[in-house]
């Protein structure tokens, strides 16, 4: 067989292998990610941490066990958000994590090229409208660009059929593109 | 790794702006100002010192003995160390034989035109063995066999050369019954029967050795400027001229001396010696990555382009190189050196979405744009 892994395969069979280097490059890779992820849905970090802790040491104990062809991100995603979900329910009952989906996009004018004025305004005005859209729609557009995931795996994560999730994905779009067309110079029709 | 996620994040990022640009009909421009936006939320960081902690915390309940797996392997080669390894390898006084064996061997040619591997009986009789792979054996006598071909010694103490050019490998089993495979462009010489005191040979190049267990008569492999001290066990050496000289365990356990230096290495340690510095050790290393040229294969482990090519480069006898900074960019698995170059090559320029050039006898990798 002729064949190059990208290294995230060569990592993750080096888990399933128990190696300590491979769980080590793991953590580094993602931390940041499940951290950030984890305070999207619980504002105690030190909670979100110990999801963290019991995610890998999971791993650990079950890396012989552990499914070979995988998307690393997603699949951690995935454990780390029943986790999640078992720490929400231990401390209070049963609750709808999603229900608490929180993300504030904030327009960073610092570091964007901005070209006037008018500019700025709509920018600023895309992120108002950003924040204005529904907890469903922010947290499919967070797992679409901020952690990278195809439909079908958003779709598992917010336990919606792949249908739904494009719906809601258009839906989302929309709204935007119609708040948008009123805006004192669209971002459309800019330069 | 690092370098790995810096592409595929850029890689992700043009795919979600060709998907931003498609359902909001945006320019470029656009797009990246609102993928700047979506992207720059929700961004918190674990603050470097809570994140050591946490590992730290994380390291610490992996070793509790949840379920200890007891790997068979493992403990047929832990048998082997306590079996083979003694504590005494360090107190042997240095042989007689070595110096006049590493002179003999400084005194040789180059042999850089070589195409085929040459066998040398004493420094007279040479012997051409063609092929991309040869395999040699010597009886107790000092006796060789190639094939159908067998060679008689003039002299049983004689020092014999092995040369591999560029293109070839070979593998070969000598007196005492240790296993040598020796990588392209590559020569080791020794003995063609070992003193009953010490088994000693020299390698250039890259060998790797199945060294067999004898406790009386100790095995030292020399390089230019590094010796190893084995007893049973398995390793690898590389030693190409203007490279670092690396050694990698296997399983066993060896000493390295270079100068004033004692390094002691235990499975999967490496120690690398660059030109005028200290011995860098490393553990945990994927030792298959080292050794597996010895089965025609080449392991990638996080490894960068350019290293992958001057082993195909040496492997094939030909010069491949990589045209600006993706030399760099780091790949992993198996490249099956069974295959043509022409096979390799493709399968490289399509992991990597490269071009492959042809000039001038060369060929080089060139970034698609």
């Amino acid at each position: 067989m002729l064949e190059l892994f990208r290294d995230d395969a060569v990592l993750w069979r080096g888990v399933i292998r128990g190696e300590q280097e491979a769980f080590r490059q793991l953590y580094e890779a993602y931390a940041d990610l499940l951290y950030a992820h984890g305070l999207r849905y619980m504002s105690d970090a030190a909670t979100v941490k110990d999801c963290i802790h019991d995610l890998f040491i999971d791993l650990h104990t079950y890396h012989a066990s552990l499914a070979p062809e995988v998307n690393i991100r997603f699949y951690l995603l995935r454990s780390f958000r029943r986790k999640l979900h078992a720490a929400a329910n231990k401390a209070s009952g049963n609750i709808d994590l999603a229900a608490n989906f929180q993300l504030t996009f904030t327009d960073d004018i610092e570091k964007m090229l901005i070209r006037g004025e008018q500019e700025r305004e709509t920018v600023q005005l895309l992120v108002r409208k950003l924040n204005e859209l529904p907890a469903r729609q922010k947290e499919l557009i967070y797992l679409k660009f901020h952690c990278d995931l195809e439909y079908e795996e958003i779709a598992v994560l917010m336990g919606i059929s792949t249908a739904t999730c494009r719906t809601l994905s258009y839906r989302a779009i929309k709204q935007l593109r119609e708040e948008m067309a009123g805006a004192p110079l669209s971002l459309l029709s800019l330069f | 790794m690092l370098l790995f996620i810096v592409n595929r994040f850029y890689a992700a990022q043009k795919q979600q702006l060709a998907w931003l640009k498609k359902l909001l009909g945006l320019r470029d421009a656009d797009s990246s100002q609102l993928l700047s936006i979506l992207s720059a939320a929700g961004n918190e960081k674990l603050p470097e010192d809570e994140k050591a902690a946490l590992w730290t915390r994380i390291e610490a309940g992996m070793k509790q003995p949840v379920k200890r797996r007891i790997r068979p392997m493992f403990w047929k080669a832990a048998a082997a160390v306590i079996l083979t390894a003694g504590a005494t390898w360090l107190l042997w006084p240095s042989s007689p034989t070595q110096q006049a064996l590493v002179a003999y061997a400084m005194s040789l040619p180059a042999d850089s035109n070589l195409t085929e591997t040459q066998l040398s009986l004493g420094a007279q009789r040479n012997i051409l063995l063609p092929g991309k792979q040869t395999q040699l054996r010597y009886s107790d006598s000092g006796a060789v066999q190639s094939g159908d071909a067998r060679y008689v010694q003039d002299n049983q103490h004689a020092f014999n050369t092995l040369n591999v050019p560029f293109g070839r490998i070979a593998k070969v089993t000598l007196q005492d019954g240790t296993q040598v495979w020796l990588n392209a462009g590559s020569r080791l010489v020794y003995p063609a029967t070992f003193s009953n005191h010490a088994r000693e040979v020299y390698v250039s190049g890259e060998a790797y050795f199945e060294v067999a267990a004898n406790n009386a008569q100790p095995f030292k492999v020399y390089t230019g400027d590094v010796t190893v001290n084995v007893l049973g066990t398995s390793f690898n050496v590389s030693a190409y001229e203007q490279e670092a000289q690396a050694i990698t365990l296997v399983a066993g356990k060896v000493n390295v001396e270079a100068g004033a230096t004692q390094v002691t290495l235990t499975p999967g340690e490496q120690v690398s010696y660059a030109a005028q510095q200290q011995p860098n050790k490393i553990s945990g290393t994927n030792t298959d990555a080292y050794t597996s040229w010895k089965d025609g294969i080449i392991i990638a482990d996080h490894t960068p382009l350019h290293a992958i090519l001057k082993k195909l480069s040496r492997y094939y006898n030909h010069t491949i190189i990589v045209n600006g900074q993706s030399g760099g960019d780091t790949f992993s698995g198996r490249l099956d050196l069974q295959k043509s170059l022409d096979e390799v090559l493709n399968t490289i320029g399509q992991t990597t979405d490269m071009d492959i050039n042809r000039q001038a006898g060369r060929i080089i990798l060139e970034s698609k744009r």
